[in-house]
């Protein structure tokens, strides 16, 4: 994988963890989020943290989904904003979370939420930042009119561009010159931007938003962050991160077998892929390499079979044979659950020719997985089509 | 380095940064087969004990260096001007950044899967910047037929045969994907007459070198007719090529094509197996790119299994050639067999040996991670 995005909790959780050494202690940010999930008890929790019940509370879902404020999911008022006590979060929260929604076409449930103390202040007060990557640049946005119209005002946030060699002077002199007119305390604004630019940069994240973004003299509000990290460099910058959970964010649930797949994948040097589309679908996927693999499902698209495709995956960089074994045998269990209307099902085998992945290792096991699913396989009247190449090929197929 | 379209020819001298036994192996089993010296001429292993690693080439066994240092190994190998960079995600970028320093180091392969996009990028700048080559992260490699081949493209030596990775042909290729990569000479060697240059470029979303810096470079080499490209749903690669036809930077014949478009059937939400492929706008999903080459004249076909009939055309319409009758039999030197593939088609005989180090012995007969003797040498796990 590479870029993932992390709850918003995740992403305070780090700005607090390193705010000292990016901000130094002229700049105050004082973190106060908890993320409640259906274990969070509340009772134990109101004694760790002690602000819980004496302040006014906001309430949202933190799950990877923007547009919380427009699709109604911030929960800061009942008749006056800050009217919301912790009892009034507890019902909210236990009421989204019976209800499935969907959002973009996806339905599913609400499961994670984020508590923090409501801020009391009015729209001039929010601004707005953002950092991202392009390819031969990173952008900084900045803006004075952030908040949840922040496209609609688009055309008064400024874009500047931090060449990937200049230097600390550089980037501030950069920023400085592109700070929007209409900004209130552009000093401290200026520093607050410097310095989480060069955290953004140093801990490798993708992408970077804080809107809205409040400051009161020098106490920092990060009211609604998004953040994206780059995930291969958690070698380099893990202890930074901290205790991270990389999540699908709102999204059907991962049946049992793509959470088994995905728990292989971590685990192991090669790279183990599956995504269940239609799991009534025909047409199964036992399919090699990265490229390869989405050859096929769009041939079978092409062809006018997309409703019939059951699912997506691929597995490569000669992954080992119990891998192999675990990963056929997933698929095999999965398309002889059930058959519906005694239709025959497919199942593609395949790949491209291979360039060391050993052809006939995983061949073996694939044979092997066969050979204990042959009585399902034949109740449930498989077809199976196979086309590979690669090292040691022939050994395997003759 | 002669000309500057090309970054491989049959003097190219490689040094290998790991002691990776086969990729090696298979360089050097290439390099006999086309009648070249050895392209590997240095190895960097930081923990070796020896200061030489044997290999074959041929039926001769030579003796490779192993130096403890990258520096060292270009000093002493002053003409080597690719690094085949296979270190581990961990440290690839360290040591890219070693070899972007050292002025005979002109190409440098990347093959590690992981390295941080940050890094990736800063890397592509300032090869850009040295002008030098990088190829990945996360690629495979390339191959020049008759000329270079980097460590395991074009697979096993039966592949190489089959798809006549020996000889020069007049297509020049680059896809993101190795086993796409693969597939392609596959088509190439039986629909048009062969290979000139093939490059994966990788799966990552900041690629060392993209497919227009390539394409631009076969535009100039005069062997080359026509390219084939194949992309990926996501980021921009196939626009700089279209941007680049439009600035008549490219105008040999390209058959482009970008995998990926079943995603449109799925909301666009499938993040498929390579790190750069999935589509953050609407211009990135792989239907728009296909249509947007088609607008630009790149030949695009209607599927994958379009291209081989498409390939076929396009050479038929630029050379007098029909594909079959151009083929010239190849010249290549036979490999001389190994021990064990001689004992399996019963031209030579071995002694038996069963060596064992760790089982259990408790029951009837001895295991090895639950597994029975008798299965071990059945399924000829043994040798």
């Amino acid at each position: 994988m590479a870029e993932r995005g992390i709850r918003e909790f995740d992403a305070k959780r780090i700005l607090h963890k390193n705010w000292e050494s990016y901000f130094g202690n002229k700049l105050i940010y004082d973190f106060k989020s908890l993320l409640v999930t259906q274990h969070t008890n509340f009772e134990s929790m109101v004694s760790e943290y002690t602000w819980l019940d004496k302040v006014p509370l906001v309430v949202k879902p933190d799950m990877l989904f923007g547009n919380r404020g427009k699709l109604g999911l911030v929960y800061f008022k009942k008749e006056t904003p800050g009217d919301i006590f912790l009892k009034d979060a507890i019902e909210w929260i236990k009421q989204k979370s019976k209800q499935s929604i969907s959002i973009k076409g996806t339905k599913g449930y609400l499961t994670h939420f984020l508590i923090e103390p409501f801020l009391k202040h009015s729209t001039k007060d929010e601004s707005f930042v953002a950092f991202s990557m392009d390819e031969d640049a990173d952008n900084i946005y900045m803006s004075a009119y952030g908040g949840i119209d922040i496209e609609e005002h688009w055309d008064k946030t400024t874009c500047c561009k931090i060449p990937i060699f200049a230097s600390k002077e550089e980037i501030i002199s950069i920023i400085n010159s592109n700070i929007p007119s209409e900004i209130q305390n552009k000093l401290v604004y200026a520093e607050f931007v410097a310095n989480a630019y060069q955290f953004f940069k140093d801990l490798h994240f993708t992408y970077f938003e804080i809107n809205p973004l409040v400051i009161f003299d020098n106490r920092v509000f990060v009211l609604d962050l998004v953040a994206k990290v780059d995930d291969t460099a958690i070698y380099l910058v893990g202890k930074k991160w901290g205790d991270i959970e990389f999540t699908q964010g709102f999204s059907r649930p991962l049946s049992k077998e793509e959470k088994y797949i995905k728990e292989l994948d971590k685990n192991s040097g090669a790279s183990l892929k599956l995504t269940i589309l239609n799991p009534k679908g025909k047409i199964w996927l036992l399919i090699a390499g990265g490229g390869a693999s989405v050859v096929y499902a769009d041939a079978v698209a092409n062809l006018g079979y997309a409703d019939e495709l059951a699912n997506y995956g691929e597995y490569s960089g000669n992954p080992s044979r119990s891998e192999v074994r675990e990963y056929t045998e997933t698929i095999l269990n999965l398309m002889t659950k059930e058959s519906i209307n005694n239709q025959k099902k497919i199942l593609l085998i395949g790949g491209a020719i291979a360039n060391f992945t050993d052809v006939s290792k995983t061949f073996d096991e694939i044979i092997d997985a066969f050979v204990k699913y042959s009585e399902k396989l034949k109740q449930t009247g498989v077809k199976i089509y196979v086309r590979r190449g690669g090292p040691k090929l022939f050994t395997r197929f003759k | 380095m002669n000309q500057e379209y090309t970054l491989f020819d049959r003097g190219t001298q490689a040094i290998f940064w790991n002691l990776n036994f086969d990729a090696i192996q298979r360089m050097l089993d290439y390099d006999y087969m086309i009648g070249r010296n050895p392209s590997v001429v240095a190895i960097v292993g930081l923990n070796s004990q020896r200061n030489f690693e044997k290999f074959f080439y041929g039926n001769k066994e030579i003796l490779i260096p192993i130096y403890d240092s990258l520096k060292k190994a270009s000093v002493f190998h002053p003409q080597a001007s690719v690094l085949l960079n296979f270190a581990s995600f961990r440290s690839a970028y360290e040591i890219t950044k070693e070899a972007l320093a050292l002025t005979n180091i002109k190409v440098i392969v990347i093959t590690a899967e992981g390295v941080p996009e940050r890094f990736a990028r800063e890397l592509s700048i300032q090869a850009k910047k040295l002008n030098k080559w990088i190829i990945g992260p996360a690629s495979v490699g390339g191959i020049k037929p008759y000329a270079f081949k980097i460590a395991n493209t074009g697979g096993a030596v039966e592949n190489i045969k089959l798809a006549k990775l020996f000889k020069e042909g007049s297509v020049g290729i680059v896809t993101r994907s190795g086993g796409l990569l693969n597939e392609l000479f596959n088509i190439v060697s039986q629909y048009a007459d062969g290979v000139a240059e093939g490059i994966a470029i990788g799966g990552d979303k900041f690629p060392g070198t993209e497919f227009v810096d390539h394409l631009i470079r076969f535009e100039r080499n005069p062997k080359i007719k026509f390219s084939i490209m194949i992309g990926e749903v996501g980021g921009k690669s196939e626009y700089k090529v279209i941007e680049a036809i439009k600035n008549k930077l490219i105008t040999k014949p390209i058959i482009g094509w970008c995998i990926g478009t079943v995603s449109d059937y799925f909301g666009g939400s499938i993040q498929f197996g390579h790190a750069g492929a999935k589509a953050d706008k609407a211009s990135e999903s792989a239907v728009q790119k296909n249509k947007a080459m088609k607008q630009a004249g790149i030949f695009v076909p209607n599927g994958f299994n379009q291209f081989p009939y498409l390939v076929k055309e396009l050479y038929e319409s630029l050379t007098d050639n029909t594909v079959g009758n151009s083929s010239q039999d190849i010249n290549i030197i036979d490999l001389p067999l190994d021990c064990e593939t001689l004992v399996k088609t019963n031209k030579a005989r071995k002694k038996t040996h069963f060596v064992c180090t760790i089982s259990n012995d408790t029951k009837e007969e001895i295991t090895y991670c639950n597994m029975p003797i008798t299965e071990i040498v059945e399924k000829k796990y043994s040798n």
